[in-house]
């Protein structure tokens, strides 16, 4: 099929329900579900479950499937007689398709979403049958109540299209919840090679259980990358949901004043757990940014950013920032202070990599530094990085003491739900 | 360490930290509520108080049951059905829910109706601009800001439980009915019994509840609160209801007044506010309607979407989630148009639309109990044996009354 989605020959629903014969025809019962063996990127059928009046369901081996007759109703025949028929059990890595992913939600990695399975497509293959895709949409509904020929007769009759809502199995990455979890270490490969940015926005369409059992299986590293992407409601949701120490693990890997704006969506008892579970330095950082109201420049900085004395040359500038890099949130500017923390200048890294090297950086700074204070507004942090076309704006108190730097994505995403008056996924309350 | 910033939120947090289990509480009082147990206590005084005994335990049990089961699955209970019993049983179920709350709806507006019928505001013109309303404050997303406003001015309540202390009833009365049941085979006395239970215990409760729960992402460690915000809930929604009747009771069964219109039952706030009883009671119930004319077609539309796995939201547009939106506006449109058909006889409608939900009742308990009590929905979490015969008693106390209801109508229609 075009678009990269597999073709299926058969799907679930249409083999659910037919009736089962021994070798020799007499009636041994229903197809109740098809086992599959999770191996390769299509999971394939290995066993058949064979619902009996008056008997426990029996598990054959696909191996003792002779055939199956064409048509809506055509039965599944086996290869010997019901006497001779081997039972077999369910290994480890396999799974009954129609109990687990039938009527289940799942994600689609493909298109970042969250799906219910309405029907799950199979193609032949050498004589086996191969999950390829899930159905989604209104015709996979439909199909249970009415067999496709008709289905698409009635639709031309009332001039309705049916979409057709498919996903590929290679972007299928089944759902957990914190009660299924425990009995199945689940992991999601597909989805962890995600950008965080897509991660979050599955593990928004969630429900608070199935975002804490995805987040726990997913590494610490990927989680909170991901969650650091999600609404800052959703992100206290998840963190209460979690055990303490992991809430503190995934907090210190976000960036100190989102981990503030966090804290400050949770009950207080819950906050102070959380915090007291982090590493003494990052909990003190998060600490010193809820000093400050949410809202204000204080409220909007991070503590991470670069700054250097002024008697530094601009080559060793440059070796110092090759090792601190990764730590500060821009290295775009870089700020001078004396030692005390006092905010002498800035200049951009433009401008130090195009310096003399032997320049110190009190020659190369800026002096006039635009600044704002820490009870400044959102509305007057977002004018200035406007007006003066910045990336990142120092906040400087009182004491001319820089204490944070604010950015500008920071800010862009406080002014887009103002804007657009969006809200985090949440139902009722 | 002092935390400004969590402080201030606190306020906010605390309405959120409102459990399921009180708003459900608070959701009771909708316009069938306010309805049944006016008539109830107007028309049969003090005889039907004992049944609130039993109906609260019920009711403390079938929430308890919900939440539980929202909690430890993480799922609502129409996303359970579907994921339980397939796609052809879950439509079915589906349709006869939707069936049911499109009578609750149209209660609701009939509540509306009444409600400002009693300033002289003819309902041609309240229920389609309640209709609007409601149906706009959804399309626009500013729902959940509303609702919390709704929220707290359903603590109006409380004025019945002063108008029937204030009122006087013959305490010894009040609380030997409430330990004596009686039980008459009379087929206005069974009709508002059933409607006492299913106005209480409303299908659609459950449904919602279920759903608040597992949005609210209460940790399996953490239940136990949540168990006790439920039985709180159950408890404040059946003193409230005690103290409609009794304030009934009190004052319109002793003069023997019948509730015709909803002026007639406003006069039960009387011993409280005087003249301005027809104002409070009239406020009281455009509330409770108006509130619950959004959120019975609110949660109907989740259910159907979660059972069928079409996009939800509030948050989204017309666009993105056609069936949600197409399913609300279905069910407020047609509940407002059944209440604009001329003559229709509103307390009837409030009533009628309760009884229904008695009827329905035992259909969805059966189908929570067979859940709850399957080991691999709910692992080592199934009921107590002592839970399962508290709800299957009910249920087949519910079936049994809507028998005898059946048998005594069709005797009266075949003439007896």
């Amino acid at each position: 099929m075009a678009d990269g989605i597999p073709h299926a020959d058969i799907t679930l629903a249409q083999l659910r329900h037919r009736p089962v014969l021994d070798a020799t025809g007499a009636p041994m019962g229903q197809l109740k579900d098809l086992v599959v063996l999770f191996r390769g990127i299509f999971p394939r059928v290995t066993k058949i479950l064979v619902a009996r009046p008056k008997e426990a369901d029996l598990l054959v081996g696909w191996e003792q499937v002779a055939g199956l007759a064409p048509g809506p109703r055509g039965a599944l025949t086996l290869a010997c007689a019901t006497a001779a028929v081997r039972p077999q059990w369910l290994r480890l890595s396999e799974m009954l398709l129609a109990k687990n992913i039938l009527d289940r939600k799942v994600m689609d990695t493909a298109r970042r979403r969250v799906v219910r399975v309405n029907d799950v497509g199979l193609r032949q293959q050498d004589g086996r049958y191969l999950v390829v895709r899930v159905d989604v949409g209104l015709r996979g509904l439909l199909r249970h109540f009415l067999p496709e020929p008709v289905l698409e007769r009635v639709a031309r009759a009332l001039r309705l299209s049916l979409p057709r809502d498919v996903v590929s199995w290679e972007h299928v990455e089944p759902i957990e919840t914190e009660l299924t979890r425990a009995r199945r270490q689940a992991v999601y490969t597909k989805l962890a090679r995600l950008h965080p940015a897509d991660i979050a926005d599955i593990v928004e369409e969630l429900n608070p259980s199935e975002r804490a059992a995805i987040l726990q299986a997913l590494d610490a590293e990927t989680a909170g990358e991901a969650l650091a992407e999600t609404e800052t409601e959703v992100q206290a949701s998840v963190l209460q949901m979690l055990e303490p120490e992991k809430a503190s693990d995934l907090l210190e890997r976000m960036e100190p004043d989102e981990a503030a704006d966090v804290l400050s969506e949770m009950p207080e008892p819950r906050a102070q757990e959380i915090l007291q579970g982090m590493e003494p330095e990052e909990a003190e950082e998060v600490a010193e940014l809820l000093e400050h109201p949410e809202e204000s420049a204080g409220g909007l900085m991070t503590t991470e950013f670069a700054a250097f004395p002024p008697s530094l040359t601009a080559a060793a500038t440059i070796e110092h920032l090759q090792e601190r890099a990764a730590e500060a949130e821009t290295i775009y500017y870089l700020y001078v202070t004396d030692a005390d923390g006092r905010l002498l200048g800035v200049l951009s890294l433009r401008q130090l990599l195009t310096a003399r090297p032997t320049r110190t950086l009190e020659e190369v700074m800026e002096k006039q530094v635009i600044r704002v204070a820490p009870e400044a507004d959102l509305k007057e942090v977002a004018e200035t990085l406007s007006k003066y076309n910045l990336l990142a704006v120092p906040v400087v108190g009182g004491s001319r003491v820089l204490e944070g730097i604010i950015t500008v994505d920071d800010v862009i995403s406080r002014l887009i739900p103002l804007i657009w008056k969006q809200r985090a996924a949440k139902k009722y309350l | 360490m002092p935390f400004p910033r969590i402080r201030k939120r606190r306020v906010l947090l605390f309405l959120s930290i409102m459990g399921p289990g009180i708003i459900t509480a608070s959701v009771d009082q909708d316009a069938g509520g306010i309805a049944t147990y006016s008539l109830a206590g107007a028309h049969y005084g003090t005889s039907l108080l004992w049944s609130l005994f039993f109906i609260t335990v019920s009711l403390a049990v079938i929430q308890e049951m919900g939440s539980r089961m929202g909690v430890v699955t993480g799922k609502g209970l129409a996303e359970l059905i579907r994921e339980a019993y397939g796609v052809r049983f879950t439509a079915a179920v589906m349709v006869v829910l939707v069936l049911a709350n499109w009578a609750n709806t149209a209660a609701e507006f009939a509540g509306v109706a009444a409600a400002l019928e009693i300033f002289g505001v003819p309902r041609l013109l309240s229920v389609p601009a309640v209709a609007g309303l409601v149906a706009w404050l959804i399309i626009q997303g500013t729902y959940r800001r509303v609702e919390r406003a709704f929220l707290l001015a359903s603590a109006v309540y409380v004025v019945y439980v002063i108008s029937g202390i204030l009122a006087r009833p013959a305490w010894g009365e009040v609380l030997r009915a409430t330990v004596t049941p009686t039980f008459h085979v009379e087929a206005g006395y069974l009709t508002v019994l059933m409607a006492l239970v299913g106005t209480t215990i409303a299908p659609w409760m459950q449904f919602y509840l279920q759903s608040s729960v597992v949005d609210k992402g209460i940790r399996i460690k953490e239940y136990p609160f949540a168990r006790l915000d439920v039985f709180l809930g159950s408890i404040v929604a059946a003193v409230i209801a005690f103290f409609i009747i009794v304030a009934c009771a009190a004052t319109l069964y002793v003069h023997g007044v019948r509730i015709e219109t909803a002026a007639d039952a406003a006069l039960a706030l009387e011993p409280f506010a005087g003249r301005y009883a027809t104002l409070l009671f009239a406020v009281g119930l455009f509330n409770a309607s108006a509130f619950s004319a959004a959120i019975v077609p609110l949660s109907t539309a989740y259910a159907v979407c979660e059972a069928l796995g079409w996009v939800t939201g509030v948050d989204r547009g017309l666009r993105e989630a056609p069936g949600f939106f197409a399913i609300y506006l279905a069910l407020v449109g047609s509940g407002a148009a059944a209440i604009l058909w001329p003559g229709a006889p509103l307390i009837e409608i409030m009533v009628a639309s309760q009884v229904l939900n008695g009827i329905l009742l035992p259909a969805v308990l059966l189908l929570m109990l067979r859940l709850i009590n399957d080991r691999e929905v709910m692992g080592r979490h199934v009921n107590s044996p002592l839970f399962n015969l508290i709800a299957w008693s009910t249920a087949a106390v519910m079936i049994g009354l809507s028998l005898l209801l059946l048998v005594l109508t069709f005797r009266t229609f075949l003439g007896a």
